[in-house]
């Protein structure tokens, strides 16, 4: 039995593309001949196939296609269509086109047929499909398929990685000046919400705690410059230009600093599929405050203050009283690492993933056969 | 703090603490914001004041009663969008054949047409299909086609008119049953609208009871507070009464005890009287050795002058505000790049006189605050409904707390100091402005002999001409960035020397007729770069 994860595009620092690597550990470490097919890799080490070897390599009907899906790739669908194996889809979610629209046409046109072909996808009646989260099987069952065979696991991570980071001292120290520092980590773009995250630091800054800070840590897209002129005119018209900053990209040393001088972790995010950054900062023991759209409420669970609505002003008081009270600061950050332990760590994930596929009857007992050596 | 004890976190209620708090936040904006203060206030019956339930905001909104046509779908029957009146019919006519919302342009020209008889629905449907914009977007609307050509040939003089009348002779049937339909729907919409106005002046009637019965709450817990205050004061001054009574009898019995013996009395009396001569002595020593030494540093001269007669020397001396006004403008531009008067980052303005600078700031729409020690300049700065403060600027400051200022403005202020105290206010300055904050000191130009020699003691409270490298280096030294230096108010053309061709003629114009004030910028620098 051969194994192929296939995602259209596998990039450094990015969600998905995590997750298919941790994939293609967890088969090969467990024994499988597993292969990664993309059109594009930008990370070095690993051997990827290209799309049109994957029917080459999955002759078996007993074969697993595993496909990621969180863009539009025409390709892939049409791969999966014709394939005569088991198949997999896991669901990251399609971030909405109406975030991007006025902003970027080309992200709004990806996300668009992204999004149609969800529905495709959905009407191919695959074996399994797997949702990072509840709220993304919940969209699969609204796009028709309530028939369809499902199954939740959160995706695969880099956190061991960067908890085993040795952090640079000299970047803690001097973002551990006395100030509060408040951070939020993923790419800086329109569904992440950082409208309101600046009104709600505005407020605390200026009415709570004139010595915090504000770090958004994530890539800048040149295709969205009308949103980041949006932002900076927000920012220049609060006046607090001098304590929010923007990190860009950052290697994993330096986001392992930045969450040892954090104080808090703030997402007011609009739209998400599941948000690892939320798991990345219970994993270092962050506390979180967070705005409660899409597939937060459920990847934060107790662990965090999670509204309702997207207020600033209560976001706002909810930083102070974290920052204010050392005590609750140190009691969320245990009840985040509690939760990452028990649901959101690579092992476990991995069990889970393993326990899914033997329940749907796709791999048996424990163990795979070795065909090949690891691409690794 | 022992961190290590059984988790205790209940979210919710966490929650519920953080939601009251900010509605209570909400609700005091105006009365206590800690965000605009100087230092907080402590109310009498605050805490109880608090207490008062927030009264929910009034929403009310009436249904539309009708769902707009779906936009987005390709297919759509005339009907459909007919069915609609008015500015709904506009909103959905643009919604489903352009797929965006109407402007506000063609919103009032289609509405006039619409509502003079101008134009039919049809006729505009037509008009939006069939631009260029709704032919790119090609949705398909049954039945409008032969619909519109009919109505642009009614625009045809003559044969348009007869057309008209045979069809509208013909279509009478259809015309009155739509005529029953729309005065239907008026009805049914007139008694809605009474009913929703109904439940609306009942909710209104409702919240105004409830603030009503929130303000006599108020009024309560004020006049309780008044009451208690009083008690406490007549209970004070029944306990001092009682002391002094008790301290009178006290004397009496020691006079008793002093006129029993005469003779040591006597005696004790000339002792005292010796001591007392002695105590007048020494008394006027102290006073001629203050006197010396205030004559010394000059340090009391303003306290010599009556507010009073400061304020008309101002008048006669300083010039017109409104000229005073104009020159100052030359400073808002760094006022605004500094972001100083905005968001709770107030302009503090030190010595505020006439509140000329202090007009300029409120104009543009931004927060300031002034501080004048002269009651007649207070007085007038809050007859022009400014906000100033009456006191010394260096005690205002020392009492304020660390990077809190937008920006601190002295014009024609720190000359009247004494240097320790120009240190002293300098200091305060830089404490109190926030990181980024700017000052912006005004001062005479020795540099102009005709202001160093005479013009500058024409004002009998000047203490001492600061030249410009003085005042920048104490600027530096005290740690704050010298932004720009502007030297100001020249001589008028007319009493310049004309024809300057050589240096040294230029130097002495510049030494007689130059700039006569001078300003510097500062700003304290960020606590990040």
């Amino acid at each position: 039995m051969r194994i192929v994860i296939c995602t259209p595009d596998i990039e450094y620092g990015d969600a998905v593309s995590n997750d298919v690597l941790g994939m293609h550990v967890a088969f090969a470490e467990a024994g499988y001949s597993v292969n990664i097919a993309a059109t594009k890799c930008r990370v070095s080490g690993y051997k990827v196939l290209g799309i049109e070897d994957i029917k080459g390599i999955l002759r078996n009907t007993d074969d697993i296609l595993i496909y990621h899906h969180s863009v539009g790739w025409d390709d892939g669908l049409e791969v999966l269509k014709s394939i005569n194996c088991i198949r997999i889809i896991k669901y990251h979610n399609v971030t909405p086109h109406e975030f991007f629209s006025g902003y970027a046409e080309n992200y709004t046109t990806a996300c668009r047929s992204g999004r149609m072909q969800t529905r495709d996808l959905v009407e191919i009646g695959a074996d399994l499909y797997i949702g990072d989260s509840l709220f993304n099987v919940s969209e699969l069952l609204d796009f028709g398929g309530e028939k369809i065979r499902w199954a939740v696991i959160p995706p695969l991570h880099h956190i061991d990685r960067l908890r085993d980071c040795l952090i640079h001292r000299e970047k803690v120290n001097g973002i551990n000046d006395g100030n509060t520092n408040l951070i939020m980590v993923g790419r800086v773009v329109p569904n992440k919400g950082h409208n309101s995250l600046i009104q709600a630091f505005h407020i605390y800054h200026s009415q709570y705690n004139h010595q915090s800070r504000l770090f958004i840590i994530g890539k800048l897209d040149p295709g969205l410059a009308a949103y980041y002129q949006q932002l900076e005119n927000m920012i220049n018209d609060f006046c607090i230009s001098n304590s929010i900053v923007f990190t860009g990209v950052i290697s994993d040393t330096d986001l392992a600093s930045y969450y040892s001088a954090a104080d808090l972790f703030v997402s007011t995010s609009l739209h998400e599929g599941f948000c690892v950054p939320l798991v990345e900062a219970m994993s270092m023991k962050i506390p979180i405050v967070a705005y409660g759209s899409s597939a937060v409420p459920e990847t934060v669970g107790d662990a965090g203050i999670v509204w309702e609505e997207c207020d600033p002003e209560l976001i706002a008081a909810s930083i102070n009283r974290v920052a204010e009270d050392k005590r609750l600061a140190y009691e969320l950050g245990e009840a985040g690492y509690k939760r990452y332990r028990t649901l959101y760590s690579n092992e476990r994930i991995k069990e889970k993933l393993f326990e899914v596929l033997r329940k749907e009857g796709f791999i048996k007992g424990g163990e795979g056969r070795v065909i090949e050596s690891s691409n690794l | 703090m022992d961190f290590m004890t059984e988790n205790s976190l209940d979210i919710e209620e966490l929650k519920r603490s953080i939601r009251k708090e900010v509605e209570q936040r909400k609700l005091f904006q105006g009365i206590n914001w800690a965000g605009s203060g100087y230092g907080k206030s402590k109310d009498v019956g605050l805490k109880d004041l608090r207490s008062i339930k927030p009264i929910e905001p009034l929403r009310l909104t009436f249904a539309s009663g009708r769902k707009e046509v779906c936009s987005g779908r390709k297919n759509i029957h005339l009907n459909e969008l007919l069915s609609f009146h008015d500015g709904s019919f506009l909103k959905n006519a643009y919604t489903c054949i352009l797929g965006r919302g109407i402007d506000e342009q063609a919103m009032g020209y289609y509405l006039s047409c619409l509502r003079e008889g101008k134009m039919t629905k049809a006729e505009i449907i037509g008009r939006i299909r069939y631009s260029p914009e709704g032919r790119k977007k090609a949705i398909a609307i049954k039945g409008l086609l032969p619909q519109f050509l009919i109505h642009l040939v009614f625009k045809v003089p003559v044969v348009g008119y007869v057309l008209r009348l045979f069809l509208s002779l013909a279509r009478l049937p259809v015309i009155t049953k739509n005529f029953q339909i729309t005065e239907a729907y008026f009805h049914a919409r007139s008694e809605l609208t009474a009913v929703f106005l109904e439940q609306s002046l009942a909710e209104v009637q409702n919240r105004f009871n409830q603030v009503t019965t929130a303000l006599s709450k108020v009024v309560n817990i004020i006049s309780e507070s008044a009451v208690d205050r009083t008690e406490l004061a007549s209970k004070a001054d029944m306990k001092a009464l009682n002391e002094l009574d008790e301290k009178k009898a006290d004397i009496a019995k020691l006079n008793e005890v002093v006129t029993s013996q005469g003779e040591i009395q006597r005696i004790l009396t000339d002792i005292s009287s010796r001591v007392d001569l002695l105590n007048n002595v020494i008394e006027t020593i102290r006073k001629t050795s203050k006197a010396l030494r205030e004559t010394q540093t000059n340090d009391n001269t303003t306290t010599q002058i009556s507010d009073v007669f400061y304020a008309s020397f101002t008048d006669v001396f300083r010039g017109p505000k409104n000229a005073i006004k104009e020159r100052a403008e030359v400073y808002l531009p760094h006022i605004e790049k500094a972001c100083a008067g905005k968001h709770g980052w107030t302009v503090f303005d030190a010595g505020c006189g006439r509140g000329e600078w202090l007009e300029l700031v409120k104009e543009k729409g931004l927060q300031a605050v002034g501080i004048e020690s002269n009651h007649n300049f207070v007085e007038q700065c809050r007859d022009n409904n400014l906000n100033v403060i009456e006191g010394d600027a260096i005690e205002y400051l020392g009492a304020s707390p660390d990077d809190f200022i937008g920006a601190v403005s002295a014009f024609h202020f720190i000359e009247h100091l004494p240097f320790y105290k120009l240190m002293l206010f300098l200091e305060q300055v830089f404490r109190t402005l926030r990181p980024g904050g700017l000052l912006l000191v005004e001062t005479p130009n020795p540099k102009n002999l005709l202001v160093a020699s005479c013009n500058f003691y024409v004002d009998p409270t000047h203490n001492k001409p600061l030249p410009p490298e003085l005042l920048q280096y104490t600027l530096g030294a005290l740690g704050f960035g010298i932004v720009e230096t502007l030297f100001l108010q020249p001589f008028p053309a007319e009493y310049r020397f004309q024809n300057v061709d050589s240096l040294a003629f230029k130097r002495l114009d510049e030494a007689f007729f130059g700039p006569q004030d001078y300003g510097i910028v500062a700003r304290k620098s960020e606590v990040l770069s």
